[in-house]
């Protein structure tokens, strides 16, 4: 697997801290250090002194910390050894991906799916109640609905499940038209 | 031309109305690296190994590595548009070519598509390019020949339907010419022929397309190209794209040829896709299935039975066998046939013609080393006529080669080594052929007639082919109706020795022999 591509090298710190928080039974603890972590990297100010060479690691390090700290989330041995491999990486970027990751992980471990509706309109209490049951039915587990609203779909909907799509949209339907009379 | 729109609306409606509209369900990913024409997607838990996946813009690819969080796809097409967060979609289908009758005459590319710019084929159906070669209940004794019409090739190395024969030899020997040759010698012999060309420029494929076209050889065949400008996928299937395209005639009871030019640069695509793949490799950097990758080919190339062939088409043809020979070329570095590739496929094939580089530039074309060249199910399917005639040939060969060794050093010779010598000269000069001439049976009959009963003895060794060629044109010009006897039946008698006889004296008595 090629450890370049940011999606995979994302997937692969999600998948230790995983790992370790499932060892050290502190799973939602990471969430919260991972979610400020995300908060973190979004701000500007901050990542310019991150990446600044007048700063030391060390400094960076403090100054993180610091920040935790003032959100009243004290950082654990194992999340200070990772926040500075993050800081010495340099892996802003990846915080986002990271924070994404451990959340789907963190869902596939607790038994819990993501389901994505794309519906090209609001779907009626009974409708999104009727397309739970049925994909509870069929995965066996719990499921995390989000929905969400496109026209462009003309009709119908597409609905996400782990990495399977059902599309049973209009426009869908159109380019299988399409594709059959071409 | 007059545009009925009504009609088209009809046509239209009438297709509308056979659209089932029913929901798309699939497995999506999205890349995570693209690296020459390899892909890795993270996602697609439920693809199969080689299951077809599409990319965004109708790029396709075939899944060729399930890992345990990734999936790697070799792409088809032109994977410079494609990106790192780009969604790829399972298709469901394992990849499939067009087959049948409309295919030839034409020039596909490795996924069946036209390249030849003459309009869209409609093809009988779609099959999988992966499948498994028949059983060994379904084969039936190679026992029919292959008439290359190559004298030297029918003679020594007798091809029969369903083998599998290696040429092999280094480059600029005639690998690719034999084959050009025994394609246009199937010219109304019901045999449909399929060239496959792999990694090769397409200069050369141009003109090998417009050779068959001029000797009107491409009305019987299907070339299939992935070029050196293609990617190492598609010139990874493009064999297998070949051989579905040939079991096709096979399964229905025909004939079919398949030349694959070359399996060393078909290697050469699939070592390139492992390696990106980061498969281990193993000798010469080739991954541990190459030996695999060939056999798995080669074996489909088969003669199978009647049976086998009712099942498949359900009835419709019946007390009819089929075949599938192959004919796979390998090129060889410096005449190294114990390199890694050549010694694989000289393992699975039922054969191999040698070709040298030293006899093709000493003039010996096509440039086969007797010696080396063998067949090993092939003199089965040689014909009556054929081996009655050149059956002691290759002892004469071999002779010659020795004696010639040992004539260099030997200042005087006894008469009946040179005799042997004179003789062995004669047998070489009749062996020799031209490009885009093959001959007929009956042709090749007179041919050896000649050596055999001596009527070349007292004749200088360079004016054997000239005093061939000759005789060859007056039997066209005035026996053609003999010929196309002995052609149609091919077994040696008194009385046909006897006419041969005549024949030849009537020649002896004209004039065009000088």
């Amino acid at each position: 697997m090629n450890i370049d591509s940011a999606q995979t090298q994302a997937y692969f710190y999600a998948k230790v801290i995983f790992a370790l928080a499932v060892t050290q039974n502190n799973i939602l603890e990471w969430e919260k250090v991972l979610k400020v972590l995300v908060a973190i990297t979004q701000d500007n100010e901050i990542k310019d002194v991150c990446f600044s060479p007048r700063f030391t690691l060390q400094q960076r390090l403090l100054l993180v910390t610091e920040i935790y700290a003032a959100m009243r989330i004290t950082l654990f041995p194992t999340a200070l050894s990772f926040m500075r491999l993050f800081l010495e990486k340099r892996h802003f970027n990846l915080a986002a991906r990271i924070a994404q990751s451990y959340s789907d992980l963190q869902d596939y471990h607790s038994d819990v799916l993501k389901m994505r509706v794309i519906s090209a309109q609001e779907l009626t209490e009974e409708e999104k109640l009727a397309l739970l049951d049925s994909v509870t039915a069929c995965y066996q587990c719990q499921i995390k609905p989000n929905y969400v609203i496109d026209q462009a779909l003309i009709g119908g909907a597409i609905i996400y499940v782990k990495d399977k799509v059902i599309d049973a949209s209009v426009l869908g339907q159109l380019q299988q038209l399409k594709n059959f009379l071409r | 031309m007059t545009i009925n729109s009504a009609e088209i609306s009809a046509i239209i409606k009438q297709r509308i109305e056979q659209f089932a509209i029913t929901p798309t369900v699939y497995n999506e990913g999205t890349i995570i690296s693209l690296k020459d024409g390899i892909v890795q997607v993270y996602g697609l838990e439920e693809v199969m190994a080689g299951e077809m996946v599409e990319f965004v813009g109708g790029i396709y690819g075939m899944a060729l590595n399930l890992e345990r969080d990734s999936v790697g796809v070799a792409v088809f097409g032109n994977y410079e548009n494609l990106c790192e967060g780009q969604k790829v979609k399972t298709t469901g289908r394992v990849l499939s070519v067009p087959v049948g009758e409309a295919l030839l005459g034409r020039v596909v590319n490795a996924l069946g598509d036209p390249i030849d710019g003459k309009g869209p084929i409609v093809a009988n159906q779609v099959v999988a390019i992966e499948k498994v070669a028949p059983g060994v209940i379904t084969r039936q004794t190679v026992d029919q020949p292959l008439q290359t019409g190559i004298k030297a090739i029918d003679v020594m190395v007798p091809i029969g339907r369903g083998q599998r024969e290696l040429i092999i030899g280094d480059r600029q020997t005639g690998k690719t010419a034999i084959t050009i040759d025994a394609i246009i010698n199937q010219k109304n012999s019901g045999v449909k022929c399929i060239y496959v060309a792999i990694g090769q420029k397409n200069s050369s494929v141009s003109s090998i397309v417009r050779r068959l076209e001029q000797e009107d050889a491409l009305k019987h065949t299907i070339v299939v190209v992935a070029s050196a400008a293609d990617t190492a996928a598609l010139q990874y299937i493009a064999p297998y794209s070949g051989c579905t395209m040939g079991e096709y005639f096979r399964d229905r009871g025909e004939d079919a040829l398949v030349v694959y030019d070359d399996l060393t640069k078909h290697a050469w695509a699939y070592r390139q896709i492992s390696l990106l793949l980061r498969r281990p490799p193993g000798r010469e950097a080739y991954p541990g299935d190459i030996f695999y990758l060939h056999s798995r080919l080669l074996e489909r190339a088969s003669r199978v039975n009647s049976t086998y062939v009712e099942e498949i088409t359900q009835g419709a043809v019946k007390g009819k066998t089929g075949s599938l020979t192959a004919l796979p070329i390998v090129e060889t570095q410096a005449g190294d046939f114990s390199a890694f590739i050549p010694t694989n496929v000289i393992s699975i094939t039922d054969g191999q013609i040698y070709l040298e580089t030293d006899l093709f530039n000493s003039g010996i074309r096509p440039a086969i080393n007797a010696g080396l060249s063998v067949s090993r199910v092939g003199s089965a399917a040689q014909t009556g006529l054929i081996k009655e005639l050149g059956g002691g040939m290759r002892l004469v060969l071999a002779q010659y080669r020795e004696l010639e060794a040992f004539a260099q050093f030997a200042s005087e010779l006894d008469e009946a080594t040179r005799k042997q010598l004179e003789r062995g000269q004669r047998a070489v000069e009749v062996l020799k052929q031209s490009q885009y001439n093959p001959l007929s049976v009956a042709e090749m009959a007179v041919s050896l007639f000649l050596i055999s009963k001596h009527y070349l003895d007292n004749m200088q060794a360079n004016e054997v082919v000239d005093f061939e060629e000759r005789l060859i044109r007056y039997l066209r010009s005035y026996y053609q109706q003999f010929l196309d006897e002995i052609t149609l039946n091919p077994v040696y008698s008194s009385a046909l020795e006897a006419k041969l006889r005549q024949v030849i004296d009537s020649f002896h008595e004209t004039t065009s022999h000088i």
